[in-house]
């Protein structure tokens, strides 16, 4: 859930960001116009503050619609093909000898910094560090290999101190645009932590409240009132599914609301104790779901006792859950209309297994399931 | 036939409990609405039985509007544990027997008055029925164990580690704990707040995770810095780590 704040949090910067930056380098290239071209060079002195002109019309489309990032790959790469492009067209149009002549940096040199402060900002989700490493490897080496050809592989020292300070000026670009996006992912997260804490405590009273106002009208009117039974059974299976949402989740409170579900027509001969053992939210799932299951099996074919135990071994936590029926034939758990079958394949897919354990009065089902994951991600 | 001491806030059903304990089983029964009422009562009467919730909603609202204004001066959050507390020195020591919902935040509660009180019944308070209360209080009065199916899972499993020889170790553990609780989430304020250096917290931060938390909760898998794995329990836990018994016993 967080993850997907921060992404939404970093579009909304960088859609705030984009035509701020375009416009940027509007202002940028008609400066260079004016400072770095010839006042006799009308031609280019007209190309630079041509592509000023397309920026800004970049800059108020960027901010009437939802951007060039959020457009896709396409329309990113042609933003960043400018970092390359619009170097090459200034490198033609000034003279020679005064490319990379002041130690300030190269003309243009703050054309990528509104971009690159935006790229790194932005949440890419895959190759995010090959990206960003490409893109400033190519903002540093072009004005190098522009002096180079400018002066035919004989650089001045002014000039490779140019070109230096020109880079740095681009990182310290995309630095401060990973130290804004930091910023609000640390304000996101604070905010975030700050009201889960707050539903929690709300959720945690209004279901004790819920659970004794309950239990009052049960007392007035009768345990058996099916209105009550359905809001009881309501307010059982909405708290579970906000229990499963968490990242790690308590096991006590997952046993405890799928033991309350049952209650007025289950007893339970034996329930584990858990105390604060958390497990990760597909294996919650699977032993929440494997445990309403077992526990609806004892009621259906079984005399309606059960009892359930639950250990943790060797990183494996174990499930098991024993009625007083007829027994279980080996059959059921290859029937794939059975929710013995889907729930044997789930704790498979888990790294997990579904297996009646013989020799037992009734029946008697082991549910096994690795507490870390497989082992490639016990590994990692 | 018990006399019974009933803490409870929600006095509409605890009204109603308290008198079907009377007519239906002939406990005498009294009831008051917060811990500190519970502790005035003690003192003067006899009881042979306390029953109490763990937390208290007026109260735990109150403070936590102070703690995050700030303000702590004076005792830290009242809960039944100061009952439990309390009625162990009382007269007749009357046994105690903990009603609750028992949602996550009373989880650490529980496990303190179990291995620290010694609290053998409990009793979940959802049933709406008084027959369970009732079977808690003849075996707590009787020295004996009850403990209700939808509160076991929230007990410590035999062999599990006390929260004396993890979170409650010792002072420093205490203080990072309770700083953390109260708001103060980086080194530099830990290190303010609690007196102890800069290093020292840095050094014993990794330790509360590796060696405390995870003997509580075998599953946890740290993925942040230990700082923020503990911020995140003590979100979570912030009313124990914050009570006032807790404190009296470890200060």
């Amino acid at each position: 859930m967080s993850e997907d704040l921060y992404r939404a949090t970093s579009r909304r910067l960088a859609h705030s960001l984009q035509p701020a930056m375009a416009s940027l380098q509007a202002v940028i290239l008609v400066c260079s116009a004016i400072e770095d071209i010839d006042t006799s060079a009308l031609f280019g002195r007209s190309v630079l503050c041509s592509l000023a002109a397309v920026h800004l019309v970049g800059a108020v489309w960027m901010w009437r619609t939802v951007g060039l990032f959020e457009r896709g790959p396409f329309w990113v790469g042609l933003w960043l093909s400018m970092l390359v492009v619009i170097p090459l067209v200034e490198a033609h149009l000034v003279r020679s000898a005064s490319y990379a002549g002041y130690i300030a940096g190269v003309p243009l040199f703050a054309y990528p910094a509104g971009l690159l402060a935006v790229l790194a900002c932005y949440p890419w989700t895959r190759h995010r560090l090959l990206l960003d490493t490409a893109v400033l490897a190519v903002v540093a080496l072009e004005p190098l290999l522009i002096v180079l050809q400018l002066h035919s592989g004989h650089p001045t020292g002014t000039n490779l101190f140019s070109v230096t300070a020109s880079f740095v000026w681009s990182l310290l670009a995309y630095l401060v645009g990973r130290v804004i996006a930091r910023i609000f992912r640390g304000a996101v997260t604070g905010q975030l932590e700050t009201q889960q804490e707050d539903y929690r405590e709300f959720f945690d009273f209004l279901h004790s409240h819920v659970d004794t106002v309950i239990a009052a009208v049960r007392r007035r009117v009768g345990p058996d009132v099916p209105e009550i039974q359905q809001l009881r059974h309501t307010v059982c299976d909405r708290r579970l599914a906000m229990l499963l949402l968490r990242d790690a989740v308590p096991l006590a409170e997952v046993f405890k609301e799928n033991l309350r579900f049952f209650d007025t027509a289950l007893t339970v001969t034996a329930f584990p104790r858990v105390g604060l053992l958390t497990v990760r939210r597909p294996v919650g799932v699977l032993l929440s779901r494997a445990l309403g299951d077992l526990l609806k099996n004892a009621i259906q074919h079984a005399d309606g006792t059960a009892e359930v135990d639950f250990s943790t071994h060797q990183g494996s936590a174990v499930l098991e859950v024993g009625d007083r029926g007829p027994g279980l034939s080996p059959a059921v758990f290859e029937d794939a209309s059975t929710s013995l079958y889907a729930l044997r394949r789930a704790a498979r897919d888990l790294g997990g297994d579904l297996v009646a354990v013989p020799g037992r009065q009734g029946a008697h089902l082991r549910l096994s399931v690795p507490l870390y994951g497989t082992v490639a991600e016990r590994s990692a | 036939m018990s006399t019974v001491l009933l803490v409870e806030d929600h006095s509409g059903y605890a009204g109603l409990v308290c008198r079907e304990l009377g007519t239906a089983h002939g406990h005498e029964t009294v009831l008051v609405s917060d811990p500190a009422a519970a502790l005035r009562e003690l003192a003067t009467r006899a009881y042979d039985v306390a029953v109490v919730d763990v937390l208290y909603e007026p109260l735990v609202r109150d403070f936590a509007a102070r703690r995050t204004r700030g303000g702590l001066a004076g005792p830290l959050l009242a809960s039944g544990l100061s009952v439990i507390r309390a009625a162990g020195a009382a007269p007749g020591r009357p046994r105690p027997v903990i009603w609750s919902s028992g949602e996550a935040n009373r989880h650490l509660h529980l496990l303190f008055a179990f291995q620290e009180f010694g609290v053998r019944a409990y009793c979940s308070k959802g049933t709406g029925s008084v027959e369970p209360l009732h079977r808690a209080i003849v075996a707590a009065a009787a020295g004996g164990r009850y403990v209700d199916r939808l509160l076991d899972p929230y007990l410590p499993a035999a062999g599990a580690v006390p929260l004396r020889r993890t979170i409650l170790r010792d002072q420093s553990r205490r203080a990072i704990w309770r700083a953390i609780a109260l708001g103060y989430h980086s080194r530099r304020e830990l290190a303010t707040i609690t007196g102890y250096s800069d290093r020292h917290i840095g050094n014993l931060v990794p330790t509360m995770v590796a060696e405390d938390l995870q003997l509580l909760d075998p599953g946890l898998r740290p993925g942040r810095s230990p700082l923020s794995e503990l911020v995140r329990f003590a979100a979570h836990h912030w009313e124990f780590l914050l009570d006032e018994a807790v404190r009296e016993l470890y200060p």
